[in-house]
């Protein structure tokens, strides 16, 4: 008797845009150069500062393709196989053969076998591939994406097999995105991985972009979301931060203040008390930053002062 | 008929049996011996065919058996089946083959 226990089906994503998703002009315009590229069987790759937007992006782009999505983050720990399979286990099968009952015929049969892994899935049924946070694995963890985004093949490590060789399916699409600015647990992304991606730099939104984003995410009204994001805009500008405040630190406090429904105005101190909570922490705290800490906050405390009077 | 072994070659009494009779004696003994010889292929049918209706029950019970072993090593299988044990890989499919394949994907939803 054989029993053998079928393959999991691969879990795919089914990408949609919450009903908070704000497409403003400049996301809009961004989403339409990287499908032009994805049409024309190009990866794009999304690079920009934290909080610009990179995964949502992506997320969106990929949504517009139609196709199930494979989500990949990337990791210090992955290894080719993370990405493509390995092989796990065997098909063990033994045959008693007694036809005739005086002779007994032993075979016995073990056949190592492969499990595909999520990027194997994506090229063999032509899904979208998002790589998020792709230099956060290492460099020889990748190799594997250079003869798929180039000559569309899939090789995999198992040279004996009929199926080493698997042609990329034509609906296979891949968007990357990476944080050239971040410096913890990134590596550099090789050279030739790089020259085949079309990279788009993402930089903070503008004004209005920010505002419209953060009261859809907040349900804060406009008129007062746009005080909290002047005041995070502001602090951004000068540079007195070790870790830059993004939009996510605007829809942090507008959200809060929204729950709790205090007033962004500089002279409630639940509300003072807030913004400092979400930007002073952007700041190394260490005894030697003290006294830079206490002008900070004092530069915080004008810039509440300023927009929120 | 092509003769090719003695096997093949008509004994006396072969050729007699197979003669038209030509008395009444003659043709109701071969009536009595066929008759007899009708009654017992009727019985070895009948033994046949008990075989097989037992033989399928059997095959039954051991394919409910099978689903059910198939369950508890694998629930969401539902049955056991017998697979290659290849993987079988097609790197193009008919539109129709690439919905029946998603049908059985696992969808999460992700909202962005």
């Amino acid at each position: 008797m054989t029993i053998a226990v079928a393959e999991a089906p691969p879990t795919i994503l089914k990408v949609s845009a919450r009903a908070d998703f704000v497409e403003s002009p400049a996301v809009h315009d961004v989403a339409e150069r990287a499908l032009a590229y994805l049409r024309a069987s190009y990866p794009v790759h999304f690079r920009g500062p934290a909080g610009t937007g990179k995964t949502t992006l992506a997320l969106h782009v990929a949504a517009q393709l139609g196709r199930p999505v494979i989500l990949i983050v990337g990791d210090e720990g992955f290894a080719t196989a993370d990405l493509i399979g390995d092989k796990s286990g065997y098909h063990y099968r033994k045959v008693v053969d007694r036809f005739i009952h005086t002779v007994v015929k032993y075979e016995e049969d073990a056949v190592e076998r492969w499990v595909d892994n999520r990027l194997t899935h994506a090229c063999r049924e032509g899904f979208t591939l998002v790589y998020d946070e792709f230099t956060r694995s290492r460099p020889e963890a990748n190799n594997i994406l250079l003869t798929i985004l180039e000559e569309g093949l899939l090789i995999l490590p198992n040279m004996n097999s009929r199926d080493a060789y698997i042609k990329v399916h034509p609906d296979f699409r891949s968007i990357f995105t990476s944080n050239p600015q971040e410096y913890a647990g990134v590596h550099e992304a090789q050279d030739a991985l790089s020259d085949r991606l079309v990279t788009i730099d993402l930089d903070y939104y503008d004004r209005d972009t920010e505002i419209v984003i953060t009261s859809a995410h907040s349900g804060l009204p406009m008129e007062q979301t746009a005080k909290v994001v002047d005041v995070v805009r502001d602090f951004r500008a000068s540079g007195e931060y070790d870790q830059t405040p993004t939009l996510r630190a605007s829809i942090m406090i507008a959200r809060v203040i929204a729950q709790q429904e205090l007033p962004p105005a500089a002279s409630d101190p639940r509300f003072v008390g807030i913004c400092l909570d979400v930007l002073e922490s952007k700041t190394v705290f260490t005894s030697g930053t003290r006294e830079r800490r206490a002008q900070q906050r004092k530069m915080l405390l004008s810039l509440i002062e300023h927009h929120c009077a | 008929m092509k003769i090719k072994t003695m096997r093949d070659v008509s004994t006396i009494q072969g050729l007699r049996n197979q003669a038209t009779p030509t008395t009444r004696e003659q043709a109701v003994t071969e009536a009595a011996r066929l008759e007899r010889e009708l009654a017992r292929l009727k019985r070895e049918l009948d033994m046949w065919t008990a075989n097989q209706n037992k033989t399928t029950e059997r095959m039954q019970r051991i394919e409910q058996r099978l689903a059910l072993l198939g369950e508890l090593v694998e629930p969401s299988l539902g049955s056991v089946t017998e697979r290659s044990s290849g993987h079988e890989r097609v790197a193009e499919r008919t539109e129709d083959g690439r919905q029946e394949k998603e049908k059985g994907w696992r969808t999460v939803d992700l909202q962005y």
